[in-house]
């Protein structure tokens, strides 16, 4: 045989061969590209559907009802919907065939969750998406016979009691707070019944404030711009009520524990998914291990555990309830949440979608979204306070210029508040059709509005630790004490008092 | 004879191997890099336009000649904007108390954007608004040309498409 037949038989195999297995590779390329893709669809569309809620929610000023919560809700995941449409538009779908790919969306609040998915309307006998009623994040628990009580947890450390405890039937609510840091010439008036004016919280002098604020209002048809001063009690009231509902919690569940958490429709005992090493630990015993307001505290590890358990409940059943009622032959399964993912639902208001069954070469996607929402109205986090200071600037707690200059000059710092409470207001008139934006804050000495220090906020690197100054003992790598308990004492104060105070205004 | 004819094929198949697999592979790889602009100027775009609250026709002529290299891919645009009613939140009715409006949109395409923009040369939007654009190039491109010369799955229509969109974040009216 001739040497152009070997290549061409060479060829004839070869060529078949290469062609199918880069065809192949070129599949599953796409088949990734395309997960990918969809993955950053979704985490947009919820995105969109989280902010949707934050710019509602943020322009409301009074306390937002069940039912609004829930309008609310409904708007964002339209909203979700909507983006979501727009996204896919290029594969033909829109946004009511994309519902048939999502059979549950998590939306969890403060102090429960909305969870949307597909039901049976028993007026019409129609299947319909729709949000089911509001869950909270609640537990029972049950201790010989004077004990069965329910308590409604929230994602921070605010709870509510009612239920039969040491035989009397009580309804009572407030944040749990180490009491131990109350100085004890304030503790004994407060149980007295005394008024009190300031006590001290961790060696800080808590106290009235006097604050002000800026706004731009319409009276008598004449835009007005005032700068308005106020006293401010909040955050004394906050320790006071906090002291009264925690002391009168340790002294009555004192020795309730996780296990005696009992399932409120089957009447057995709750298997938790986490933190299970806790069992036998009691819950509201306040020590030196358990400190409701620390994250690694044993109430804060039961109360994540109950708000987890739930949501996983939840979660569960409409995803196998959705099974029965989908047109899909795909059998639809709740997805393994990543563990940062479950840290971020326990923890903060946040938007979780799931979306099943779209085909991707061959196979199909299964894959979900959780997106945090940082401003609203529902939660004060310790990280979200922002400090006001004299250079008219806005700076972190934990920034290394704000804590050196404070150090030096007490009146350098002047308070905090929480981000929601700073963003910039509008107020739109109707008459001359006028918009005016403004923000609740401005520098004393030369009446402009705050801006973002350099050194923390526009750029994360000069900070110290959170934690270091809560605890008064900022340190280097070596280990040098940099500043100490006496140096961080107007830095402290400034924390305790405006976490109290925002916490205290927070909605209920 | 036999020589001749697998002379023939030998030169067909080297011509195949040589220029026309090569040519085709070369265009395919052309046409995900203008897909990989396309989409990432469409993001981009649609990000600003988020994070401005407004577009302007500079902004908007910028995007056309970008995402189409130029105008080496012709492109056909499509820009939605859905404009949310004021206000969001005002109670549709006083019989309906839980009610929180309608969230009414209404919506402006490719035209009336141009046309605004010829117009005014800026579209001011605010909070809550949608943008969405499309975009699909109109030419078969070399790629698709190729490909159907040797086989045609079926009428494919557009090679490179790219889509983004968003909620506006911003007023851009300050």
């Amino acid at each position: 045989m001739k040497l152009q037949h070997f290549a061409v038989i060479f060829i004839i195999i070869i060529l078949p061969i290469s062609l199918l297995l880069s065809s192949f590779m070129q599949s599953k390329i796409e088949e990734v590209n395309l997960q990918t893709e969809y993955n950053s669809r979704i985490s947009d569309a919820t995105y969109d559907g989280v902010k949707a809620f934050e710019l509602n929610t943020n322009k409301e000023n009074q306390e937002l009802s069940i039912q609004h919560k829930e309008k609310e809700v409904e708007y964002a995941i339209e909203i979700f919907y909507k983006t979501l449409a727009n996204r896919f538009s290029l594969e033909g779908m829109d946004s009511n065939s994309l519902k048939d790919f999502t059979p549950v969306i998590l939306f969890n609040l403060y102090d429960g969750f909305f969870i949307q998915s597909k039901y049976k309307n028993m007026e019409n006998n129609n299947y319909e998406y729709g949000l089911k009623p509001y869950e909270q994040y609640s537990c029972r628990y049950v201790k010989s016979n004077d004990y069965d009580f329910i308590i409604n947890y929230t994602l921070d450390n605010y709870i509510s009691i009612y239920g039969k405890v040491n035989g009397e039937i009580v309804q009572k609510s407030g944040y749990l707070i180490d009491i131990r840091k109350i100085d004890e010439n304030s503790r004994n008036k407060i149980d007295l019944g005394d008024q009190i004016n300031e006590l001290y919280y961790d060696d800080v002098k808590i106290e009235k404030e006097i604050l002000s604020n800026y706004e731009i209002k319409l009276e008598e048809n004449t835009v007005l711009q005032n700068e308005n001063t106020y006293e401010s009690t909040s955050a004394l009231e906050y320790y006071i009520e906090s002291y009264k509902f925690t002391k009168w919690v340790t002294e009555n569940l004192n020795d309730i524990k996780q296990k005696d958490a009992i399932d409120g429709n089957t009447l057995e005992k709750v298997d938790f998914t986490i933190n299970k090493t806790i069992e036998n630990e009691n819950i509201f015993q306040i020590n030196d291990n358990n400190m409701p307001e620390d994250r690694d505290s044993i109430f804060y590890m039961h109360k994540e555990a109950v708000i987890r358990k739930k949501i996983e409940k939840a979660l569960i059943t409409a995803i196998v309830n959705y099974n029965q009622f989908s047109t899909s032959n795909y059998e639809f399964a709740l997805p393994n949440l990543k563990e940062t993912d479950w840290e971020k639902i326990v923890n903060k208001v946040s938007m979780t979608s799931f979306v099943q069954g779209l085909s991707i070469k061959g196979r199909y996607y299964n894959s979900y979204a959780t997106i945090v929402s940082d401003t609203n109205t529902e939660l004060i986090n310790k990280n979200d306070l922002i400090v006001l200071a004299n250079d008219g600037n806005y700076h972190t707690l934990n920034c290394k210029e704000l804590i050196n200059k404070t150090a030096s000059d007490n009146s350098f710092i002047i308070t905090a508040y929480s981000k929601q409470n700073l963003a910039r207001k509008k107020l739109k008139i109707q008459e001359n059709d006028s918009t005016y934006y403004y923000y609740p804050h401005i520098t004393n000495n030369t009446k402009k509005n705050y801006l973002n220090c350099y050194n923390c906020i526009s750029n994360l690197s000069e900070v110290y630790e959170l934690e270091q100054i809560i605890n008064g003992k900022v340190t280097d790598e070596n280990g040098n004490i940099l500043y100490d308990k006496d140096s961080l004492k107007k830095m402290r104060k400034v924390y305790f008092t405006s976490l109290a105070r925002e916490k205290y205004e927070l909605r209920k | 004879m036999e020589d001749s004819v697998i002379t023939i094929v030998a030169i067909f198949l080297a011509a195949m191997l040589m220029f026309i697999f090569p040519m085709m592979t070369v265009s395919d790889r052309l046409d995900d890099i203008s897909q990989l602009s396309v989409q990432s100027e469409t993001s981009e775009f649609v990000d600003r336009v988020r994070k401005k609250g407004s577009l302007t026709k500079d902004e908007y002529n910028e995007y056309i000649q970008t995402a189409s290299l130029g105008g080496v891919t012709p492109l056909d645009i499509e820009i939605e904007i859905q404009i949310l009613d004021e206000n969001p939140n005002i109670e549709a009715n006083n019989e309906n108390k839980t009610k929180i409006g309608e969230n009414l949109y209404y919506n402006i395409y490719t035209s009336q954007v141009e046309e605004k923009l010829g117009t005014d040369g800026k579209i001011v939007l605010k909070e809550g608004d949608i943008i969405s654009v499309n975009v699909k190039n109109t030419n078969k491109t070399l790629g698709q040309i190729l490909r159907n010369v040797f086989y045609k799955v079926s009428e494919d229509t557009y090679e490179i498409a790219a889509s983004d969109s968003g909620i506006i974040l911003i007023d851009g009216n300050v």
